[in-house]
C-alpha cells in the first residue's frame, strides 16, 4: 500500500520535475531566440550565456511580496492561480513519451485532454472576477471567449486525427502513424491545428488577453509574486503540453523519422522532445515575427472560417475512408 | 470497498453543493458551486464505468454550458439584498417539483436498468461488479464503441431528431440576435483586406488647402 503511493509519488515528481525545468528553460529560450530575431543580445549576463537567468527571475518572484487587493473576494483570488497550474500539470498524466513510459495509459486519452484544456478556462475567469479591477475582468472576458471559441475547432480537427486511428488512446494514436506521420495526409489540417493551438494558449499573434496596449497585463494584472509565478508556469506548461499533442497527433510521437539505422539508434524519447522543441520554436517564432490580430478578426477566423473548414474535413476525411473502405 | 467509499464522498459533496447553488445570494457562488456538482457527478459517472459519458459531461456541461453560465452572471451583476422572497410557496412549489422529478427518476430506473446490462455497461446487481471476468471484459466492446453502436442504428432516428432541436434553437437566437438596424457601422472585412498602397497612400498639396 504505502510502497504503491511512494511508487506513484516518485512516478508524478519524475513528470512533474522536468516539466518546471522545461518551462523554466522555455521562458529563456524564449527571450533568446526573440532577442536574435531583433538582433539583440538577449539575458547573457546571469551565468554562462544566461543560463541561469530562469532561476534568479523565479527567485525574485519568490522573494517578493504577495499584494491582496482590498476589493478582491480573496478566497477565489487565492485559488484561480492554484487552479490554473493544477490543471496545466493534470493533462501531463496521459501523454505518452514512449511506448509504455507514460503515468495512466487511459483509453479515452484525447477526451480527457479535452476536458482538462476546456476546465482551464475556470481559473482565468475566476481570476478576472475576483480581483474587482475593469482590466483584469476584460482580460479575463476575452480570454474565456477566445479559449471556448477555439476548443470546438480544436475537437473537430482532432475526431480526423480518431477517424484516421481508430481510438481515442494517446499510444495507439501515436502507433498507427508508423507506416505515415498523419502530417503528410492531413496536412492542411496541422496547419489549422498549429493556429488554433497557438489561440488556445493565448499566444500572440493572439495574446489579446494581455494586450499590452489596451489591457495592461489582462487576467493577471492584480496579482504578484507567487500568483503571478503559477500563472505564468501554467501557461507556459499548457504550451508545451500542446506542443506535445502536437507531435503525438501528426508528427507520430516518439518514432523516428525513417525506420533506418542511423535514425533509428536516438532514442525515442529524444525523438519525441526534438518534434516538441521544433514546434515550440515555432511558437517563439510566430510571436516575433507576426502583429497582434484585432478582436473582431480573432473572432471572425475562429467561428466564420476554422469551424466550416474543420468540419468540411471532418466530412472528407471520414468520406474518403468509408468509401475506399480504410477505416480501422 | 475504495468505490463505495468514494461514492459517499462524492454524492455528499454533490449534495452540499447543490444545497449551495441554491441557498447562497451571490449569484457568482451559485455558478461556481453548480459547477462542483457536474464535477462531482462526472467522478460518480466514472465510479460507475461509464467513462465516456463521464468526460462528455465535463465537456458539455463544465467545459461549455457552466462557462457560458459564469459569462452571463458575471456581465449582470445582479443585486438581491434588498429583495425579500416569500418561502413558503417557494417550498411548497420545489417540494413538488422534486417529487415529480423523483418519481421519474424512479420510473426511469425500473424501466432501463435491463437496458443498460445490454450496452456493455458493466452494472451488476450490487452496481458495481466484485468478480471481474477478463474473458467478458475483453469481448465486450468499450464504452465508446457500445454507445456508438447503440446511438446511430437503434436510436439513429432519435439522434437525428435531437440534432434538428438543437439546430432550430440554435437558428432561433440568432435570428433573435440578428441586427436589424440599418445605419449601424460594422467592421467589412472584405473592403478592409481589398485596401492597398496605391490606392490608400497619396500626396496632397499642403499649400493650395
Amino acid at each position: 500500500m504505502f510502497y504503491n503511493i511512494a511508487i506513484n509519488i516518485i512516478k508524478v515528481l519524475t513528470i512533474i520535475v522536468p516539466l518546471l525545468i522545461a518551462v523554466a528553460y522555455m521562458t529563456l529560450a524564449e527571450r533568446k531566440v526573440m532577442a536574435a530575431m531583433q538582433r539583440r543580445k538577449g539575458p547573457n549576463v546571469v551565468g554562462i550565456f544566461g543560463l541561469l537567468q530562469p532561476l534568479a527571475d523565479g527567485l525574485k518572484l519568490f522573494s517578493k511580496e504577495t499584494i491582496l487587493p482590498s476589493s478582491a473576494n480573496i478566497f477565489i483570488f487565492l485559488a484561480a492561480p492554484v487552479l490554473t497550474f493544477l490543471l496545466a500539470l493534470l493533462a501531463w498524466c496521459v501523454l505518452p513519451l514512449d511506448e509504455g513510459k507514460v503515468f495512466s495509459d487511459l483509453n479515452i486519452g484525447v477526451l480527457y485532454i479535452l476536458a482538462v484544456s476546456s476546465l482551464g478556462v475556470y481559473g482565468i475567469i475566476t481570476a478576472g472576477w475576483s480581483s474587482n479591477s475593469k482590466y483584469a475582468f476584460l482580460g479575463a472576458l476575452r480570454s474565456a471567449a477566445q479559449m471556448v471559441s477555439y476548443e470546438v475547432s480544436i475537437g473537430l480537427i482532432l475526431i480526423n486525427i480518431l477517424l484516421c486511428a481508430g481510438t481515442l488512446n494517446l499510444t495507439q494514436i501515436v502507433l498507427a502513424q508508423q507506416n505515415m506521420w498523419y502530417i503528410i495526409p492531413l496536412f492542411p489540417i496541422f496547419i489549422m491545428f498549429y493556429i488554433s493551438i497557438l489561440a488556445e494558449t493565448n499566444r500572440a499573434p493572439f495574446d489579446l488577453p494581455e494586450a499590452e496596449a489596451e489591457l495592461v497585463a489582462g487576467y493577471n494584472v492584480e496579482y504578484s509574486a507567487m500568483g503571478f509565478a503559477l500563472f505564468f508556469l501554467g501557461e507556459y506548461a499548457n504550451m508545451i503540453l500542446m506542443c506535445s499533442l502536437t507531435t503525438i497527433f501528426f508528427f507520430g510521437g516518439w518514432l523516428p523519422l525513417v525506420n533506418m539505422l542511423p535514425f533509428y539508434w536516438i532514442p525515442p524519447v529524444l525523438w519525441f522532445g526534438l518534434k516538441t522543441t521544433l514546434l515550440l520554436f515555432g511558437f517563439i517564432w510566430v510571436r516575433a515575427a507576426f502583429p497582434r490580430y484585432r478582436y473582431d478578426q480573432l473572432m471572425r477566423l475562429g467561428w466564420k472560417i476554422f469551424l466550416p473548414l474543420s468540419l468540411g474535413w471532418v466530412l472528407l476525411v471520414s468520406g474518403i475512408l468509408f468509401s475506399f473502405d480504410w477505416l480501422p | 470497498m475504495t468505490s463505495t467509499t468514494l461514492f459517499w464522498i462524492f454524492s455528499i459533496i454533490s449534495l452540499i453543493s447543490a444545497c449551495m447553488v441554491v441557498s447562497l445570494s451571490n449569484a457568482v457562488y451559485s455558478v461556481l458551486f453548480l459547477i462542483v456538482v457536474f464535477c462531482n457527478t462526472a467522478s460518480i459517472l466514472l465510479l460507475l464505468g461509464a467513462e465516456f459519458l463521464s468526460f462528455l459531461f465535463l465537456i458539455v456541461y463544465v467545459g461549455a454550458i457552466a462557462v457560458l453560465f459564469l459569462f452571463v452572471v458575471m456581465m449582470l451583476n445582479v443585486k438581491i439584498d434588498g429583495v425579500k422572497i416569500n418561502y413558503s410557496t417557494i417550498f411548497l412549489i420545489g417540494i413538488l417539483i422534486s417529487l415529480i422529478l423523483l418519481i421519474q427518476i424512479w420510473t426511469a430506473l425500473q424501466l432501463d436498468i435491463e437496458a443498460y446490462d445490454n450496452i456493455g455497461v458493466p452494472l451488476s446487481q450490487n452496481n458495481f461488479p466484485t468478480i471481474i471476468s477478463w474473458i467478458q471484459e475483453n469481448e465486450l466492446p468499450s464504452n465508446t464503441e457500445s454507445i456508438g453502436l447503440i446511438l446511430y442504428t437503434s436510436y439513429s432516428l432519435v439522434f437525428i431528431m435531437c440534432a434538428f432541436i438543437l439546430l432550430l434553437a440554435m437558428i432561433g437566437s440568432i435570428v433573435l440576435t440578428m441586427n436589424q438596424r440599418s445605419g449601424v457601422k460594422t467592421q467589412q472585412i472584405t473592403l478592409q483586406l481589398y485596401r492597398n498602397q496605391n490606392k490608400v497612400v497619396r500626396f496632397i498639396d499642403l499649400r493650395k488647402n
